[in-house]
């Protein structure tokens, strides 16, 4: 082939391959209204991620509607699917699929009751000598930081049972997580009746706890799949992040099980590259959603 | 001989659109495999792990707060000492936290990474000269509201 027709066609292939590629990645915009009782929600929470990324992990963004319930976000991949969702506070939980271009997502949010989940916060001899105000401090690491996302996702409202908070005297050199955590039920005599009123124990481990598997939190005695299982969760004190940390043990509360599909999901469970974001895929919000009055 | 040369630049065109079409394959491939091991390095159900700080560009899910909360003394060994100065410049995010203990103070995303660089050995006790000439030890952590 002569070298004239040679570079035509390359540059042909290269023009066809740009034309394929390119689209995946163009900007776009997913917008709409969100409405209660046909009024115009303020302030909603709305957000897009995204299903089956390409190679990477899915994106994720979200913004917040202005006084008149509308809204405006903007995605990087078109062609692929959003999982567009919208929520507030006392509104039930929304969801809708979009492929970008076609990108407009309305939502008609009704009402629904708070749910609550009432727990019964310990914690450990470590960490009551490094907190002079432990019993504070225990329950903002305990549910008190990450009370947020459940209740404006899924109106679940996290709640002290008002018992006084419990005391384990723990080892410092630990066994693995969930040994802990057996030991620590039965040493608290945590069961369904010695509840305390509550439906969840969390006990705050001490910073110096160190499990023989580097975990930083668990649940015991398994992740439930029905209520009535007063299961007993385990989160270490001295990570940076705690709301993330008892989200995810929350969330196994709630019968979530870990997410294998991104590593930016809250669900995630992993040694390395644990770079989860306060975001439950779209699969564990339905599973939330259907379990959100088990610790009522 | 035109047929000829048609049919030579047919089986070319095929030549070049099967390396380029092979060659995305092949990329794709290799990151999709990088992707999966990533994905299957996790560990037992119910435990969860992790690394702090959070790696840098991580989405934001929540306006950030830093609080610090009072702990015991521990020895220097243990804790990042940060001095008066420090705090003027490129601690600013401490001086916000300390001032109000137990609070969520409100932090801009610039401090944010301040703190993430600050404590990247995974230690977030700092010890502070206070103004009575006292040390202070505090544990900071990273709380955002949704």
């Amino acid at each position: 082939m002569k070298r004239e027709n040679m570079i035509k066609v390359i540059g042909v292939s290269i023009l066809a391959v740009i034309g394929i590629i390119v689209p995946a990645y163009a900007v776009s915009t997913i917008s709409g209204t969100v409405t209660s009782g046909g009024t115009g929600l303020n302030n909603a929470k709305v957000t897009a991620e995204q299903i089956g990324g390409f190679l990477v992990a899915p994106e994720y963004v979200w913004t917040r509607t202005s006084t008149t319930g509308s809204y405006s976000l903007t995605v990087n991949d078109a062609g692929t699917v959003y999982q567009v969702a919208a929520m507030l506070t006392g509104k039930q939980y929304n969801k809708i699929d979009r492929t970008p271009p076609t990108s407009t997502a309305n939502y008609a949010l009704t009402s629904i009751l708070l749910k609550d989940a009432i727990i019964w916060v310990v914690a450990d001899d470590g960490f009551q000598a490094d907190h002079p105000s432990w019993q504070i401090d225990a329950k903002n690491i305990a549910y008190a930081f990450a009370d947020g996302w459940f209740r404006e996702e899924h109106s679940i409202n996290m709640k002290d049972s008002g018992a006084t908070y419990g005391t384990y005297a723990s080892p410092n050199s630990a066994p693995d997580c969930t040994t802990w955590a057996q030991n620590a039920r039965t040493a608290l005599d945590w069961s369904s009746t010695n509840n305390r009123g509550a439906k969840i124990a969390i006990v705050v481990a001490g910073k110096d706890v160190t499990f023989t598997n580097g975990d930083l939190g668990c649940i015991n005695p398994a992740i439930p799949s029905s209520s009535g299982t007063y299961p007993l969760i385990v989160v270490k004190d001295g990570y940076g992040d705690p709301a993330k940390l008892s989200m995810h043990e929350i969330g196994h509360a709630y019968s979530l099980t870990h997410s294998t599909a991104s590593w930016k999901h809250v669900m995630w469970a992993s040694v390395n590259n644990v770079d989860a974001i306060k975001n439950w895929r779209p699969a564990d919000d339905s599973t939330i959603e259907l379990n959100r009055s088990w610790y009522q | 001989m035109t047929y000829k040369n048609n049919n030579r630049l047919t089986k070319n065109k095929k030549l070049i659109l099967t390396t380029i079409t092979s060659a995305i394959f092949v990329i794709s491939m290799t990151l999709t495999g990088i992707n999966y091991n990533i994905q299957t390095s996790s560990s037992d159900e119910g435990d969860v792990k992790g690394t702090w700080p959070p790696p840098a560009g991580q989405p934001s899910t929540g306006i950030p707060h830093i609080v610090a909360m009072k702990i015991t003394p521990r020895g220097d060994d243990v804790v990042h000492v940060i001095t008066e100065n420090q705090m003027k410049v490129g601690a600013s995010w401490f001086d916000k936290a300390r001032t109000m203990v137990g609070e969520k103070a409100l932090v801009t995303p610039q401090e944010v990474e301040q703190f993430f660089l600050a404590t990247a050995d995974g230690n977030t006790d700092f010890k502070v000269i206070g103004p009575d000439g006292q040390p202070e030890y505090y544990r900071l952590y990273f709380v955002e509201v949704p």
